[in-house]
């Protein structure tokens, strides 16, 4: 839009129209624009990453050289990883943004992207094998990487893995039919021990004298007379701590370094006296945290971004398991409410770019992740609301300025998600509505009485901990606690479940990656009847989830001496205790899930293989298996068939629900078969983030009348596109029928619905009478996208004019435009439910 | 054998149809012919045949198995479905509905419009959205068709429905004998009645029937303890003058103590596929629809006689009337 | 040889005058900001695109 029609154009009018990012623009502060604008949005469309978007070849060279100079170091590796990450703190470029008030970035400049040399060749041949990422001059730079890359072959952490790893079940993994990333405590989901660092109890400095302690004691223990086996294994825990310290100690340095250039600037550059007072505003707030607990609001988001900073130079984390109105919502309501330090106004800039601070963090990744994420990051989402620990709601009114800072700044990630329980406030509903009215996306409904249980129920976790939950991922509750917390979560425990199936009818062996995968059951053209057929299923169903687990199970069991974390471990309470690696099995209870890519494509099809094999009798199931071999090919009428005369889940139709039941029931019970190595379960979780895309030409065709290339179902346990077709009550009720403690460890839901429906009061009315009864029939997630195909159809045409339009894509929220054309199409198909 | 009725949709997720999220049951059957009706497969008590021309490949399956000789042969896709085409699939005056095409065809191209369903099958499906129900204040809301068309099959429903603890509303064009309509109204909680004109002449115009007998049955209807709800839909060029609303509100206003809303619904033509559908050319089909927005006048004419109007009738919208029953 | 302490963008540390900070204003097509890079009083400056003399106080 040219600026005049936009100056012209009042706050109101964009709001009429629902132009929600032109209204934005207009109400939110001068600060605020700038800052929203400055960001350099680093989510690759299509897989490929923005012009001007960069690699980090700073990080990567102060790793590479680091790691030379101590090559010949007698130190144990956890020490010489703590000396590496330090290094990188010491020696990177930092800057400080106009109108910022909070510094912190995990790249050197803002356009770069995060690379970690140190993980795996294979990511950093794509580092070398895409010049568009990389820094001008390209041919000079690409020669800097091809030296790093050199230097670290073989060195790398996943290099180094692999021959430890079950070989066989690695081909099959690597082979990318059935998993999803590669089982390495470098990259993942790291959930951390905020109730230890987040409650303003202590801080970095007090870590480390109580390190200081623990060393002082057991170094004094060893030298005592005597000798055994603890005493061996203490000289670990003696570098563990050591590790922990060196890693805590820099990231002191590097805050000590960004209030050295707040003052710097302010003293020597700034003109401006307003700009000079926030100068030194920073400069005091980093010289405070981390190293001591936050003092005010603005101390405590300072806070909280070093932690992600430095935990994310430490680790590729592909989310951001948070709780950020629980734990920076007292030093809110201290600033605004009792000390009146801050206005309202000026609180609400600072959420806006703490939002923006995570909105602007990435790190490079291989093109299959990126295509698989479709526009963002990572899955970052920020768990809101919910109880505290006795139960009693513990939304604060930084619960709503999150949700209204959301609003100003609409950025596709991070997006939020809230813990629904019945003492929820009214105004604290509205909040919710008006987000997803205004075609945020977020934030999702979580049902929180339900997810404490399922949390207790998974994990053993007692109540006053599983209360204490936050989002590991883009679903997964994990207590931010002591034990509770899960430090890593390997995302190739991710399955492409539309393979069980598709499986059954080739006795395991995958035609796109010709390779024997999946188990060798009988000749599908043999079974009988339906429980033979099943039986078939089931044993895929195992097999498949065996083969991730089992590679995940390892390398976690390897992470505390081949991929250790010192930094987290030493912001985890149950670290500094032992003088464990965090990533230790030991001392967790364990939160370990299965991810189920493409689940409901299995019921539909089981459902039609029931219905037109063995009870119609209208197909042998010789015939359905050279159908499918055969890609339906000349057979239109017969896969048309199998798409309109069987049922399909999600339309209250107990004949496919049932079976869907059923499925979750073999899938629950194996999950307590299959071990994690801290000797807890494996629940599956379906969601496919944008896995339905992803897997388009890797699944074949499948009995639901699916075909190879099609793009799969929107994921989790959401009907396929076009086929709920008595509405989203139907919907509901289908999904209610799954028990959402004992089924699984969480099911994606998404479902669309009109703004025109929602418009008003009346919109609100309908709407929380609607999550009433979500709540009622027990579903644990509910996301809506509240925008009308009109729009989609125009931002397909002129992306230009809707940069903004936000959709959801399955698990995480990213804009319209961004999206491959094949994901567009795809949400476009979906019924606008509920509009007349 | 149990009673059946020939239902043309259950839709739910119904939110414009009386109070909250409800379940909208259409019988097939009414008397009335209105020219603007939304629904024109619902008129006929009997099954109807859809050609949905754009799924129709022309592969003349049809026509090989229709007994009369009542399906064209096929044309190219292109042509049939391009605008304006006065192709139909099926000669309806020589078709005897025997569905023997719809069975043959393999595109879902023909289908057939009313399932014959019994009273207890209409109902265990209306339970299904109960937690709705719960939550939002809604339930079945009984229409058509014209329900009234049915006098005992209705009843039986909402006698059923209320056994059950699910609130009904009864949506009725207002147009059969008093004692038919009395005879439900002890199930009832709340009246959808239908008011399309005041003229008993133009009524009789454009709707083929007088409205003698429908205002009757308004004034007794409001000496009863149902609630009610004055449903008009505004149609160009038929009731959209301010003269119109002038005397309609003038005569609502006589009830007002009975009457807890008036919902003016804006004419829509998005129910012209339909009649493409059934090959029945509609008049109105170039009509535009109306803006929700120029209701809002008229509304308030209504508002000024002391009647709570809505415009669209959502069963969300709380009207001061409303909110304090 | 021209090294970093004669250079305008170098702050030396208060307690340290051989070590300090190369602090530089940046316009990039989104933002502007000052970057901050360590850097020694006696590091070569000679091939540095970014050497502006220090003006005499």
């Amino acid at each position: 839009m040219a600026q005049a029609a936009l100056k012209d154009t009042s706050v109101k009018e964009f709001e009429k129209k629902q132009e929600w990012w032109w209204a934005a623009e207009k109400k939110r502060s001068k600060r605020l624009d700038y800052l929203r604008k400055a960001i350099w949005k680093k989510g690759a469309i299509g897989g490929l990453y923005a012009p001007g978007v960069k690699v980090d070849l700073e990080r990567a060279q102060l790793h590479t050289q680091k790691a030379k100079e101590m090559e010949m170091s007698p130190d144990a590796y956890v020490i010489k990883f703590a000396k590496m990450f330090a290094h990188i703190l010491d020696n990177k470029t930092i800057f400080i943004t106009d109108h910022a008030q909070l510094v912190g970035y995990t790249g050197s400049l803002p356009h770069t992207m995060g690379w970690d040399p140190s993980a795996a060749s294979i990511l950093n041949e794509e580092a070398f094998n895409d010049p568009t990422a990389i820094p001008d001059p390209v041919d000079v730079n690409q020669k800097v990487i091809r030296e790093i890359n050199n230097y670290w072959i073989g060195k790398t952490d996943l290099d180094k893995m692999m021959p430890v790893f079950d070989m066989e079940d690695l081909m099959k993994m690597l082979s990318g039919s059935i998993g999803w990333g590669v089982p390495l405590a470098r990259g993942g989901y790291s959930s951390k021990d905020y109730e230890y660092i987040m409650t303003g109890k202590r801080a970095f400095a007090a870590i480390i004298d109580e390190l200081d302690r623990k060393i002082d004691e057991v170094d004094e223990e060893v030298h005592q007379p005597g000798a055994n086996a603890e005493i061996s294994k203490a000289y670990d825990k003696l570098n563990n701590w050591d590790a922990m310290k060196i890693t805590l100690e820099a990231g002191i340095r590097i805050a000590k370094r960004y209030a050295r250039l707040a003052r710097i600037i302010a003293e020597n550059f700034e003109e401006d006296p307003k700009r000079k007072e926030e100068l030194l505003k920073i400069a005091q707030t980093c010289e405070r945290v981390p190293a001591h607990p936050p003092r005010n609001l603005q101390e405590s988001f300072q806070y909280d971004i070093f932690i992600q900073m430095m935990s994310r130079t430490e680790a590729i984390e592909g989310a951001w398991p948070s709780r950020p109105d629980y734990y920076h919502g007292p030093y809110y309501d201290k600033d605004v409410n009792i000390d009146k330090t801050l206005t309202r106004e000026e609180a609400l800039d600072l959420v806006g770019e703490f939002i923006i601070r995570a909105a602007e963090v990435c790190q490079f990744k291989p093109k299959w992740t990126r295509e698989g994420l479709q526009g963002i990051d990572g899955t970052w989402v920020w768990t809101i609301g919910g109880v505290d620990r006795n139960g009693k709601d513990a939304c604060n009114d930084l619960t709503v300025a999150l949700m209204q800072a959301a609003r100003l700044v609409r950025v596709a990630n991070p997006t939020l998600s809230f813990r629904w329980h019945p003492k929820v406030k009214d105004e604290v509903m509205r909040e919710i509505f008006e987000c997803n009215r205004q075609g945020l996306g977020y934030p999702n409904m979580r049902n929180d009485p339900i997810l404490v249980a399922n949390t207790m129920h998974w994990y053993g976790h007692p109540i006053e901990e599983a209360r204490l939950w936050a989002n590991q991922a883009c679903l997964s509750p994990c207590p931010t606690t002591k034990h509770g917390f899960q430090p890593m979560r390997m995302a190739n425990a991710t399955a492409n479940c539309a393979k069980i199936i598709e499986y059954v009818f080739t006795s395991g062996f995958d035609p796109v990656v010709n390779m024997q995968v999946g188990a060798e059951t009988p000749d599908v053209a043999t079974f009988k009847n339906f429980e033979e057929f099943f039986a078939a299923w089931t044993l895929q169903m195992q097999t498949i989830f065996s083969i991730l687990v089992r590679a995940v199970n390892r390398a976690r069991t390897l992470a505390p001496t081949m991929t250790p974390r010192p930094f987290l471990s030493g912001v985890s309470e149950r670290s500094i205790e032992s003088g464990l690696d965090t990533l230790d099995p030991s001392i967790e209870r364990g939160n370990s899930w299965i991810t189920a890519f493409t689940w409901v494509e299995n019921v539909d099809s089981l459902a039609a293989v029931k219905k037109l094999v063995f009870e119609d009798k209208k197909y042998t199931l010789a015939q359905l298996k050279e159908a499918l071999a055969k890609n339906w090919e000349g057979l239109e009428e017969m896969r048309l068939d199998f798409v309109k005369n069987a049922p399909k889940w999600g339309n209250d139709d107990d004949y496919v629900d049932d079976i869907m039941l059923r499925c979750l029931d073999e899938a629950a019970k194996f999950s307590k078969v299959l071990k994690d190595p801290s000797g807890n379960n494996w629940p599956i979780l379906p969601e496919n983030v944008s896995g339905n895309i992803h897997y388009a030409n890797i699944v074949g065709a499948l009995p639901n009348g699916r075909r190879l290339g099609d793009a799969l179902y929107d994921g989790g346990i959401s009907p396929g596109p076009g086929l709920d077709k008595k509405g989203p009550t139907a919907v509901l009720k289908s999904c209610g029928k799954i028990d959402h403690i004992t089924g699984g460890r969480a099911f994606l839901l998404n479902q669309r619905l009109s703004p025109t429906q929602l418009a008003g009061e009346k919109g609100y009315q309908l709407w929380s009478s609607y999550i009433r009864t979500w709540a009622d029939l027990g579903i644990d997630h509910i996301q809506f996208n509240m925008v009308d195909d009109a729009t989609l159809r125009s931002a397909q045409k002129d992306p230009e004019k809707y940069q903004e339009v936000i959709v959801r894509v399955a698990g995480y929220s990213a804009h319209f435009v961004d999206v491959s054309r094949k994901t567009q199409d795809n949400i476009i198909q979906r019924t606008v439910q509920g509009l007349g | 054998m149990k009673q059946e009725v020939l239902v043309s949709d259950i839709q739910k997720f119904a939110v414009n149809d009386g109070p909250g999220i409800r379940t909208l049951v259409f019988l097939k059957g009414c008397p009335m012919r209105c020219a603007w009706c939304h629904n024109p497969e619902t008129q006929a008590p009997f099954p109807e045949i859809y050609w949905k021309f754009r799924l129709c490949v022309q592969c003349g399956a049809c026509m090989d198995v229709c007994p009369k000789n009542a399906i064209l042969p096929p044309i190219s896709p292109k042509d049939a479905q391009s605008e304006g085409s006065a192709y139909h699939k099926i000669l309806r005056d020589k078709c005897d509905r025997c569905l023997a095409c719809v069975e043959a065809c393999r595109y879902d191209a023909l289908t057939v419009v009313g399932k014959s369903m019994t009273a207890d099958e209409i109902i265990d499906e209306v339970e299904k959205d109960r937690p709705f129900y719960k939550n939002s204040g809604g339930g079945l809301t009984l229409s058509g068709g014209e329900p009234t068309c049915h006098p005992d099959f209705a009843a039986q429903i909402l006698q059923a429905a209320k056994q059950r603890g699910i609130h009904t509303c009864l949506d009725t064009n207002g147009f059969c004998e008093w004692d038919v309509l009395e005879k439900m109204l002890e199930n009832v909680d709340l009246a959808l009645f239908d008011l399309k004109h005041t003229d008993a002449a133009i009524h009789k115009q454009h709707t083929g029937v007088g409205n003698e007998k429908i205002l009757e049955n308004l004034a007794r209807l409001s000496e009863t303890d149902v609630d009610i709800w004055i449903r008009i839909p505004v149609v160009p060029g038929f009731n959209d003058s301010k003269a119109f609303h002038t005397h309609a509100a003038e005569f609502l206003s006589r009830f007002k103590n009975q009457i807890s809303r008036v919902d003016l619904l804006p004419f829509h033509n998005w129910c012209q596929d339909k009649y493409g559908w059934l090959g029945i050319d509609w008049p109105l089909k170039d009509t535009e629809a109306t803006d929700p927005s120029f209701l809002e006048i008229p509304a308030d004419m209504y508002r000024e006689k002391g009647l709570a109007a809505t415009v669209g009738g959502s069963g969300f919208e709380k009207t001061a009337k409303w909110a304090s029953g | 040889m021209t090294t970093c302490k004669e250079c305008k963008s170098f702050f030396p540390l208060e307690n340290d005058q051989t070590k300090g900070d190369c602090v530089q204003r940046v316009k990039d097509p989104r933002q502007a900001y000052y970057q901050s890079r360590p850097a020694k009083a006696d590091d070569d400056a000679g091939a540095c695109g970014s050497f502006q003399k220090k003006q005499k106080t």
